[in-house]
């Protein structure tokens, strides 16, 4: 077990550069993520901690030992692939073993047929392990299979019992998942966050899918060009991204997003809706408001609320319904606002009763949209001078 | 869909001709040479007598044919191993190499695509006793350490062998241009095998310990070219059965000194051709169809049996 840090790792191939001085500090035994959208630079990172990649600039130190000059084979990291990458030629129990052998065996050892008998004790301690390892994936009746006689998820934990087989300081998983079906998916995020529980291992996960890195870890790194944007616990990018990329990328369905301009009162505007008041200093810069389609109601535009103006236009946008996506839970709708070229989406329960084609008014929970700057960089919002007396009614 | 498919009979016409095909121009000569193997039939000649195992006989006691046979299997014995382990080495070789892969490609390749009987020619010049570049090498070496190696002494003393004329070394040295020849085309074919070894495969091999390119090779690449090895194996095996160029064109008078080069092909060549032995020759070409029949078989068995994973 250990925990691993980063320095100002940068790396290029050729011309591309593909990570600008990452620095990243991984607590021991902590399932941490990395997270982002294809050629960010992710796997990249991965393969640096393992020493598959070599790194231009930066310094890496593995349980506080600097590893930099050492080759991968000796960092004792176990890498879990994409491709799951078992031997095809070798059962399940073989391919566990490889590690074993090659780690815990001398080379007189490993000799095909006199090694067995040598070292015949060192032989059974191993086949013990083994059988352990299987037992804790359930996969003993699979020891004797070759891959290509297993599923995508069978195959699946085969990988992961060869990297856990011999005990490594830390996991490295490379999208480990993205192989298997859906259903398979959902339901190995849970055993594999039970695994990591249970070991109480360091693992480091890389995926491009932000539901995985949501549910699963105990801290998740969002990177995008070669920079980790921001690194948090899952519950604290969700709500309080401090990038606007951050708050785009993770969620689905997508945050929704506003062009906003500051005003001469300091108000801050949206789609022809005052949302906040700026802290001063960053009022000038303000770009965008986004809330998450949770953070929003949708109310009804009878003929009479229009027409009276009892605030309607204060604290909501009038919108009318584009599309509906029923998901039996939950309820996605999809508005088309009045001011402004845009599309927002607001979840509600099905049993709202809205119609495509619906006029009906949204309505933001004020105290929970955010602000991003022309740099894309959160700027803090506050309150706005508490005129409409809703704001309550719509949180 | 299934009842359709049973009374149509649109599958025959699509099968038709190439079962047609492969039965006017394959089946029924092989049928036809294993008839005429039983008769004593001859080009020209009107009437054809049975005469039951008799060139069977011949083939399994005479020592002419026990000369065949040890030069083909001496030939397939050396030039198997030797081209397939030269090109799975010059594979490796050059798959590590950043830079001139492709010339040393090229240059491994150059004797596949030349023809063989040029070159033999070539060959034939630089084999030669007095005028060849080989001998006259070799004579430099004289006077050197190279005298330490009691073979070289004798070679300086005397002369260094007639390559391929001495029927003790006839045959090494037509194994040798074989090889030369051969190793190129299983080169080719290893390099495009190792193209199709995943890289993660190597990555895993390199997280879970294999330090040596060895262990590696051991663990990663040996295994991963066994379809690739039973094809080479295979086609080498074949192809070395079936030389006959080199030896038609150093030795065009029966088969090399002492018949030490008297491989099947030219076996088949000289009794059915030259001779007129077209029963023998039938004979012969039987006994090859089979030893290529039975390496087809066991080639197909090791394919469905051990080495496809997938």
């Amino acid at each position: 077990m250990a925990g691993m840090t980063l320095s100002a790792v940068e790396k290029s191939f050729g011309e591309t550069r593909v990570l600008n001085g990452v620095s990243l500090d991984i607590r021991d035994g902590e399932f941490l993520t990395l997270v982002g959208p294809s050629g960010c630079g992710k796997s990249t990172l991965l393969r640096i901690m393992a020493g598959l990649e070599a790194m231009d600039s930066g310094g890496l130190a593995i349980g506080g030992q600097d590893v930099l000059t050492t080759r991968a084979a000796d960092r004792n990291l176990a890498m879990v692939f994409q491709s799951y990458a078992l031997y095809p030629h070798l059962t399940v129990r073989q391919n566990m073993l490889t590690p074993l052998k090659l780690r815990d065996l001398s080379w007189t050892q490993r000799l095909p047929v006199a090694g067995p008998l040598l070292a015949r004790q060192r032989y059974q301690d191993l086949m013990a392990q083994v059988k352990e390892t299987a037992e804790i994936l359930k996969i003993e009746q699979l020891l004797d299979r070759k891959p290509g006689q297993m599923s995508g998820g069978q195959r699946q934990r085969a990988a992961l019992g060869r990297a856990m087989v011999r005990k490594p300081a830390a996991f490295l998983m490379d999208e480990p998942l993205s192989n298997l079906d859906a259903a398979l998916r959902v339901h190995m995020r849970s055993e594999l966050a039970d695994l990591h529980r249970a070991l109480g291992t360091t693992f480091v996960y890389v995926t491009h899918d932000q539901a995985e890195a949501l549910t699963m870890s105990d801290r998740m790194a969002v990177m995008m060009g070669g920079n980790i944007l921001q690194l948090d616990t899952p519950d604290a990018i969700y709500t309080d991204p401090q990038h606007l990329d951050v708050a785009t990328f993770v969620g689905s369905p997508r945050i929704n997003l506003i062009d906003a301009e500051g005003r001469a009162d300091g108000g801050v505007a949206a789609a022809g809706l005052v949302i906040a008041q700026a802290a001063q200093q960053h009022n000038h810069k303000i770009a965008h408001i986004a809330f998450r389609p949770e953070h929003a109601t949708i109310k009804r535009a009878s003929a009479s609320d229009a027409s009276a103006g009892d605030g309607l236009g204060v604290d909501a946008w009038p919108a009318t319904i584009t599309h509906l996506e029923n998901l039996g839970s939950d309820l996605f709708v999809h508005c088309a606002l009045e001011v402004g070229d845009v599309r927002v989406i607001v979840r509600t329960s099905p049993a709202a009763g809205l119609a495509l084609g619906q006029s009906v008014a949204v309505a933001p929970d004020f105290e929970r949209v955010i602000g991003f700057g022309v740099d894309k960089r959160r700027v803090d919002l506050q309150s706005r001078k508490a005129k409409a007396p809703s704001v309550g009614a719509a949180a | 869909m299934a009842g359709q498919a049973n009374t149509s009979r649109v599958h025959l016409w699509f099968a038709g001709p190439a079962i047609l095909l492969m039965f006017v121009i394959l089946i029924v000569p092989i049928f036809i040479a294993a008839g005429l193997s039983f008769t004593n039939y001859s080009l020209g000649n009107s009437g054809a007598q049975f005469v039951g195992l008799e060139n069977y006989e011949r083939i399994f006691t005479r020592s002419t044919y026990e000369k065949m046979f040890i030069a083909t299997f001496t030939y397939v014995g050396v030039v198997v191993p030797l081209t397939v382990g030269l090109g799975l080495g010059a594979a490796l070789l050059i798959n590590s190499v950043t830079r001139f892969g492709d010339l040393y490609k090229t240059i491994y390749f150059l004797p596949v695509m030349a023809a063989l009987l040029a070159m033999a020619i070539v060959w034939e010049f630089a084999l030669h006793p007095t005028i060849g570049i080989v001998n006259a090498t070799l004579t430099r070496g004289c006077g050197t350490f190279l005298e330490g190696w009691a073979w070289y002494a004798q070679g300086c003393e005397r002369t260094f062998p007639l390559w391929l004329t001495d029927r003790d070394y006839a045959i090494w040295t037509v194994a040798f241009i074989g090889v030369w020849q051969g190793f190129g085309f299983n080169m080719v074919l290893y390099l495009a095998g190792l193209t199709s070894i995943p890289r993660e495969l190597y990555h895993a091999a390199e997280m879970d310990g294999a330090k040596s390119g060895w262990e590696r090779f051991r663990l990663v690449t040996w295994p991963m070219l066994g379809p690739t090895t039973v094809f080479v194996v295979t086609i080498s095996c074949i192809r070395s059965f079936q030389v006959f160029d080199t030896v038609e064109a150093f030795y065009p008078q029966g088969g090399g000194p002492g018949k030490s080069v008297f491989v099947m092909m030219f076996a088949i060549y000289e009794k059915a051709i030259q001779q007129n032995l077209m029963g023998i020759g039938a004979a012969i070409t039987v006994v090859f169809l089979a030893f290529v029949m039975a390496l087809t078989l066991v080639q197909r068995w090791l394919v469905e049996r051990r080495v496809h994973y997938s």
